[in-house]
């Protein structure tokens, strides 16, 4: 059975535009984590090889920071700072675009922990936990994303 | 995005509804949570507004 396509407008979230005036639109999705009915903006950037998020989401995602085990650590530039991420699995919900008629696509994926996070976003999607798991196309105004048959 | 949330917000963490309105806003990602855990259930979503001077973000080094 092919995959079903969830297609998401890139969003403007509010950042300062470019110095000749050009908005700045993010290709972005919403997930959806335990006990919160709201969705969290996620950003997808094809270069980057791991998933990671701001570190005070993990809470929210069962894992106790201060005793959990990880599943590795990685030396992590993220904007100007730099700094030691650690790794866990978690579960999140891809939240399917406005009008459709389906229920969020759940799966697991390791997920860097980074605190002191600065960005306009919560959570960063790459290559491990994204890619290999959605195939996504990513043009000018849209992100396409190819939800896997469960 | 709404100008005023934009002028209003900038640097906190705020909950979106659909018309750009503020649903809820907090200095960080947790307290935001928090405060959403105990309200209705709402369409919102989640970021950070950002400062106008942020430096852009272009990906991990």
């Amino acid at each position: 059975m092919p995959p079903t396509i969830w297609t998401y407008p890139h969003r403007d979230i509010g950042e300062p535009p470019l110095p000749d005036g050009t908005p700045v639109r993010r290709p972005t999705v919403p997930v959806q984590i335990p006990s919160v009915s709201e969705d969290l903006l996620a950003v997808i950037d094809s270069g980057s090889p791991i998933l990671v998020a701001d570190a005070q989401l993990f809470k929210w995602l069962g894992v106790d920071l201060a005793n959990a085990e990880p599943v590795y650590e990685i030396p992590l530039g993220l904007g100007a700072s730099f700094g030691t991420v650690p790794v866990f699995h978690v579960r999140l919900k891809l939240r399917p675009p406005a009008g459709t008629n389906a229920g969020p696509f759940e799966w697991n994926l390791k997920l860097g922990a980074r605190s002191n996070w600065r960005l306009p976003f919560a959570v960063l999607f790459g290559q491990q936990g994204w890619f290999d798991t959605f195939t996504t196309t990513i043009d000018a105004d849209t992100t396409i994303v190819a939800v896997p048959v469960a | 995005m709404d100008e005023t949330a934009l002028r209003l917000y900038r640097n906190r963490w705020v909950a979106l509804l659909d018309d750009g309105s503020v649903l809820a806003d907090a200095d960080n990602l947790d307290a935001l949570l928090t405060l959403l855990a105990d309200l209705p259930d709402a369409k919102a979503s989640i970021q950070r507004i950002p400062a106008a001077d942020e430096p852009l973000f272009v990906g991990l080094r």
